[in-house]
């Protein structure tokens, strides 16, 4: 007998209007894996980091093309520079920077880039200053 | 004049709501939608906004949304070696 407690819940919000339609509907900041590699680990690298990476360089291809097309006009633009001022590439981040990020709030200062909020569609490259 | 021949290739659903308005601003509705803008400043500083969503590509034409659509329309299987029309007048002409 499914019983509606806490534990049993883990964190997850259901679907209540009946018995066969119980399926998780959001997914709780409490209930994100803690780690992005997943457990146990296969002996393949885990996909979501190759991911990542490829979506970290798509968005350098299209810094890359846009600056690349307004240095033929012979135009700048301030937002492109800035990026990359300011930005790294993908290449050149370390790993530590391409899969986590600073969180004043956990122990080792880091959280995995999978805890932030849409963090497939955002960019996150820099830490704050002096970390 | 060259283009930008941008796609959107990420919904900016639960994004902030600049980011929808930018696309709304290039006017990118739908997910693989593909636009075309002349390269300016103006046009690469939306770009820069929504740049986790969308593809970039430079272009020399600008291409009608036909043009596109035809682009991606699958080989048939088969040609047509001659038409109706064709085979009617040869056989009048006989």
């Amino acid at each position: 007998m499914f019983k509606s407690t806490q534990a049993l819940f883990g964190g997850l919000l259901w679907c209540v209007s009946g018995p066969s339609t119980k399926v998780p509907i959001i997914r709780t900041q409490a209930n994100i894996p803690s780690r992005i590699t997943g457990r146990p680990r296969g002996v393949f690298p885990p996909p979501q980091k190759a991911r990542q990476r490829k979506r970290l360089r798509s968005v350098d291809r299209v810094v890359d093309t846009v600056s690349a097309a307004l240095e033929r006009n012979g135009q700048t633009s301030k937002a492109v520079s800035r990026w990359f001022a300011e930005m790294p590439r993908e290449e050149e981040m370390l790993p530590k920077d391409k899969y986590t990020l600073f969180d004043k709030k956990e122990k080792s200062y880091r959280k995995s880039i999978h805890k932030l909020p849409k963090w497939t569609r955002v960019s996150q490259r820099v830490n704050p200053p002096g970390f | 004049m060259s283009y930008f021949r941008i796609t959107l290739i990420r919904s900016a659903i639960g994004l902030p709501r600049r980011s929808t308005d930018v696309l709304k601003a290039l006017g990118l509705k739908k997910r693989m939608a593909t636009v075309f803008h002349s390269v300016s400043p103006s046009v690469a500083g939306q770009i820069m906004k929504v740049k986790e969503l969308v593809h970039v590509e430079e272009c020399q034409y600008r291409l009608t949304k036909q043009e596109v659509h035809l682009e991606r329309k699958p080989d048939p299987g088969y040609y047509i070696e001659k038409s109706c029309a064709e085979q009617r007048s040869e056989l009048g002409g006989q």
